[in-house]
């Protein structure tokens, strides 16, 4: 079943939403919070689409078992959950945290870069668990690797801003474009499309 | 002298032999996870020849293990195949009997 996620879709999309995440919260765009969640969803039909044009035609097409659906799905919902409350609760209790807040707060917000890089990296690597796609392992490793780099060149890496956010999405999106489309290209190189 | 036997192990009437064949095999183990796949997605996953996967799924459809269903996408012929309840039964027995062989 791997070769469906052989196509390197999955890191494109996945890396164009982490590259327009981040530039948008870099140019300080209005109406940014719309675009952003909106784009999800747009992406998933838009991903499809693609799949229908350039993976279908090359690798054949198959459907998992209704339970085996089921099973995706729910996993699926349980991981991006998990992952939006601890993004949402470290996102709110990191900005503009008064002095006198806990301590664990306190230190979220100190180390947020690293507690970022952590979220992140947690997604990746339940989602190629879920998937079964190993090459989501690697960006799981760059996610640990990026976010912290950030205290080596960003402005005020102690603090949550979304200049900081912005910049780290940006690079880990621009990195999984890039292997994605080297996947794309080696796929299609692969398995040619029946004349 | 006769050899030990073991009554939990299958005897070779049990297997079923149309399964058993390493290519019918591996399109049954493909079959069995999927609802359905097409022609093309699995001479890629069992690596077998047009010619040769279409023997073998002649033989499985006239078991009544699979079910073809021949239709159109996009103006191009699509073959689609899928297990039968009857194949599905059968497979999960074969893995028994396989099971209890090799256990």
């Amino acid at each position: 079943m791997t070769a469906y996620n052989e196509d390197g879709l999955l890191d494109i999309f996945g890396g164009g939403y982490l590259l327009f995440f981040g530039l948008m919260a870099l140019i300080q765009l209005e109406h940014r919070n719309i675009l952003v969640s909106f784009l999800p969803g747009l992406g998933v039909l838009f991903y499809n689409e693609v799949k229908k044009l350039v993976t279908y035609p090359r690798i054949g097409y198959m459907k998992f078992t209704k339970e085996r659906r089921a099973r995706i799905a729910r996993d699926r919902i349980i991981v991006l959950s998990v992952a939006a409350f601890v993004t949402l609760t470290g996102l709110f209790t990191g900005m503009g945290t008064p002095e006198s807040a806990p301590w664990g707060i306190l230190l979220i917000n100190k180390y947020n870069l690293l507690f970022q890089g952590g979220i992140l990296a947690f997604i990746f690597f339940m989602y190629g668990k879920i998937r079964g796609v190993n090459r989501l392992y690697r960006y799981s490793v760059l996610s640990l690797l990026v976010f912290p780099a950030g205290y080596l060149y960003l402005d005020s890496p102690y603090m949550v801003t979304f200049q900081n956010i912005g910049t780290q999405c940006a690079i880990i999106g621009v990195v999984m474009v890039g292997y994605g489309a080297l996947h794309l290209r080696r796929f299609i190189v692969r398995y040619p499309k029946e004349a | 002298m006769t050899p030990p036997s073991n009554k939990n192990l299958p005897s070779l009437n049990e297997i079923d032999r149309l399964i058993h064949e390493p290519a019918r095999l591996l399109i049954m183990a493909n079959l069995y996870v999927l609802e359905a796949a097409d022609f093309m997605y699995l001479m890629n996953q069992t690596g077998l020849t047009f010619g040769n996967l279409s023997g073998h799924m002649t033989r499985l459809e006239e078991a009544g293990y699979i079910e073809v269903e021949k239709s159109f996408m996009d103006k191009r012929p699509n073959t689609r195949l899928s297990l039968t309840d009857a194949g599905r039964k059968s497979f999960e027995e074969y893995r028994k009997s396989m099971r209890g062989l090799l256990a």
